[in-house]
């Protein structure tokens, strides 16, 4: 999929565990597992906002774009 | 609302039940008339057709007589083989999370039956009017419908078998997004 989530890299940085992040973010734990491995197909902008101020980062920083070689 | 829904989803599980039932009984009441007739004497057949309630498909012929036979059987088995597809709905549905693999699958197999059924019962109903023509008496008549019926419902199980489909990828969407 040509859009990444770099979830588990922000979360390294803020020193965050995945149940920490959870609680704060107020999602279940299996719902950021998909997140983090990439299985979702869409975001919701009220969850990327929770997340950016809970990490205190960019949505730039938790979403790449790399285009799909041929 | 909720449980008037779920009132009207268990009589019909119950009246699916009993139409199954039935089915099962007819179609092995119809396989042993048929078996009886085959290898037992026509006193003891008689005897069989009269208790079973059936009347016998009065052609002399013993081609004509397996055919139409095993024609019948196989309408009703696939019947009920149809009636225990409704039933594995009802019994497997879930109206928390209603579109899953397990229930699309059946009723792809619903509307393939349903058609099955259309088509064996039209192609009996035209080899009946052909008896007829060449002046053998029978009464198949009382085992057959027309098939236009079940034609109509196989197209229609197949629309909705496809918006089914749809759902299901909508709802595995929704399921993933976060």
């Amino acid at each position: 999929m040509p859009i990444i989530v770099n979830l588990d890299v922000m979360m390294a940085k803020r020193k965050m565990s995945l149940n920490e992040l959870s609680d704060k973010v107020g999602l279940s734990l299996s719902n950021l597992s998909i997140l983090k491995t990439g299985k979702a197909k869409a975001v919701r902008f009220s969850t990327l906002e929770a997340i950016c101020e809970v990490l205190d980062c960019q949505p730039s920083d938790i979403l790449e774009y790399v285009k799909e070689s041929l | 609302m909720k449980t008037r829904t779920t009132l009207i989803l268990n009589a019909m599980k119950i009246i699916s039940w009993v139409v199954f039932i039935a089915l099962c009984v007819k179609t092995s009441t119809l396989l042993i008339v048929y078996v009886t007739g085959e290898f037992a004497d026509s006193v003891a057949y008689a005897e069989a057709a009269d208790t079973m309630n059936t009347s016998r498909i009065l052609i002399q012929n013993p081609v004509y007589f397996t055919a139409t036979s095993i024609g019948v059987i196989l309408i009703y088995a696939l019947k009920t083989f149809m009636m225990y597809q409704v039933l594995q709905i009802f019994l497997k549905i879930n109206l928390e999370n209603p579109f899953n693999h397990t229930l699309a699958t059946i009723i792809s197999r619903l509307s393939g039956i349903t058609l099955a059924i259309g088509l064996l019962t039209m192609v009996l109903v035209r080899f009946s009017t052909w008896l007829n023509l060449r002046g053998e008496s029978h009464n198949l008549r009382i085992f057959l419908d027309k098939g236009d019926e079940f034609i109509f419902f196989a197209g229609i199980i197949f629309i909705i078998s496809l918006i089914f489909k749809r759902g299901m990828e909508l709802q595995t969407e929704s399921e993933l997004t976060i």
